[in-house]
């Protein structure tokens, strides 16, 4: 593994609330070097928290403290306000997991693109717009210009979260935070975003954390991967070693799902243990 | 299929166009199923595929549709009659409502965010003039596994996977022979989504319902059905049983490749 431009050590977040605060990441550890880490759990287990944490995105009233949350060489809890609208988009970047909700309805997508472009260096109004067409074009959108002048509702989900990634790119991030990118589409549609990202990071030497909810997705298409549950990492291993996970949390929801290879008549049932996100 | 029997439901030659003039699509394209009774057939399919809209037909939400349905041998009427109110059956929808109802997919919208699970469930009896409400709604309850205390709790109050429940109650509170399921489960974790499946496979044997499931995941659909169809803009390209698909005989390429993905 290539030295990890990402530390966290004991990252903690906790909200705010009339009733005192409630934690909901609990001490997560993990370094992120050129690969792709995936961070698995259900909803509420404290996954996207992580996520925004890294890009400070986290509501006000969430309180973040860990011991090293550092980005090649940046400290991000101390780093000011400036510090981190240059790093965002910049060097550190996030897609969202449904295209209709992170684009702007009623501006073509490629102004949009272009709004990106323009942050990462001055160009003319024709260069801009052909910068916006190389990059729809990296994407693998057949009809660049066509599409550019597109709004988000005329596009499918697959070509909308196209667009995110090519607003991504427009600037050069070393890090991509990606939220469920393929949760809101069709499965024959998922693959070619899959294989998109991967050629990202194999290309243009990306680091990938892959949030998700789906184990065997990730455990085909990442790395690494963090198994959280209850704000706590409860399992750490690499993605090949799935199969062989000893967690009961993380054998239980490799099996819950059902298969067309293995069908069973009734399938198999989490048993939660409260010592699970006691740690 | 329970080929001795006549079908639950039947459908021949369903059609459906909407928007006028220049903008009218068909939307669906001479659609056939036979479903027999107490069977669980299932419709796959990409988004905008139209497998939604055939439940749509199906339930009475659209009326305009072209072709024959019958449900537990009763014709449905569609077309140019269907659109004009109070020529849906005898009684406007109310004998509908008692042989089909639908469970829906989000159950964080599906639900009245100010209504208790006990108002949600007594609705469909006081419309229907149904008596002994309490006998019956802890009955419903009990069916789907919920404790009799939750009748009290709003929405907010539950999880995910309780809401499923809640909405498979008020389903079947008012004893319907068909279920028409519309992605019931992928709004959940996976974890919450094996409950709500084996509650399903377990309501339909122990009460013989019909069940007609869309899921975009075919892993789902094998898993609770006997048989399915797979649709491809607007119209039925393959039908096939379960077994057939998890053997690897599915014929039509487009199923091949659904199946590839599913199981990569």
């Amino acid at each position: 593994m290539t030295a990890s431009l990402l530390q966290v050590d004991q990252l903690d977040v906790a909200y705010r609330g009339p009733a005192g605060a409630v934690p909901v990441v609990k001490g997560v550890s993990f370094t992120l070097g050129q690969e792709k880490l995936a961070v698995v759990g259900e909803s509420g287990s404290g996954k996207t928290t992580v996520g925004r944490a890294l890009l400070r995105l986290l509501p006000r009233h969430a309180q973040v403290s860990a011991r090293t949350l550092r980005f090649d060489g940046v400290d991000l809890l101390a780093a000011s306000d400036r510090q981190m609208g240059q790093l965002r988009g910049q060097r550190l970047s996030m897609i969202m997991q449904d295209p209709r909700y992170s684009l702007n309805p009623v501006m073509p997508v490629g102004a949009q693109i272009g709004e990106a472009v323009l942050r990462a260096e001055a160009l003319g109004r024709a260069a801009c717009q052909e910068r916006v067409e190389q990059l729809l074009a990296r994407v693998h959108i057949r009809e660049p210009g066509r599409v550019a002048r597109q709004y988000a509702h005329q596009l499918s989900g697959g070509m909308g979260q196209r667009v995110m990634i090519a607003m991504m790119l427009a600037q050069k991030p070393r890090l991509l935070v990606a939220d469920e990118p393929t949760s809101a589409l069709d499965v024959s549609v998922r693959q070619e975003v899959l294989d998109l990202l991967d050629e990202l990071v194999a290309e243009q030497g990306l680091m990938l954390l892959f949030i998700s909810h789906d184990l065997n997705l990730v455990g085909r298409f990442c790395d690494r991967v963090l198994v959280m549950y209850g704000g706590r990492v409860v399992e750490a291993l690499p993605a090949a070693e799935l199969a062989h996970a000893d967690h009961p949390y993380t054998r239980a929801l490799l099996s819950a799902a059902p298969s067309l290879k293995h069908r069973r008549r009734t399938l198999p049932v989490l048993q939660r243990d409260p010592a699970w996100s006691a740690g | 299929m329970t080929s001795t029997l006549a079908p639950h439901v039947a459908v021949r030659g369903l059609s459906l166009s909407l928007g006028d003039g220049a903008r009218r699509r068909q939307v669906l394209h001479d659609v056939h199923l036979d479903i027999g009774p107490g069977e669980a057939f299932g419709l796959v399919g990409e988004s905008g595929s139209g497998k939604t809209t055939v439940l749509r037909c199906l339930a009475g939400q659209y009326r305009h549709w072209q072709g024959q349905v019958q449900i537990a041998g009763q014709a449905l009427v569609g077309g140019p009659q269907g659109r004009r109110p109070g020529a849906w059956w005898s009684s406007p929808d109310l004998t509908l409502a008692r042989t089909v109802q639908m469970v829906h997919q989000d159950p964080y919208a599906s639900l009245h965010p100010r209504h208790t699970v006990y108002t949600a469930l007594a609705e469909p009896l006081r419309v229907h003039r149904m008596d002994a409400l309490d006998a019956r709604i802890d009955r419903v309850l009990a069916q789907v596994g919920l404790p009799l205390a939750f009748r009290h709790r709003y929405p907010h109050q539950l999880s995910g996977g309780q809401r499923q429940r809640v909405a498979i109650a008020r389903a079947l509170i008012l004893q319907p022979g068909l279920l028409l399921l519309d992605e019931p489960t992928s709004a959940l974790d996976v974890s919450v989504q094996a409950e709500v499946l084996n509650l399903l496979a377990d309501l339909r044997r122990e009460q013989g319902l019909t069940y007609l499931l869309v899921s975009h995941d075919l892993g789902v659909v094998a898993h609770l059905c006997d048989r399915l169809a797979v649709m491809q803009q607007g119209a039925i390209v393959e039908t096939l049983s379960s077994d057939a698909l998890c053997a690897g005989a599915a014929r039509h390429p487009y199923t091949r490749t659904l199946v590839a993905s599913a199981d990569a």
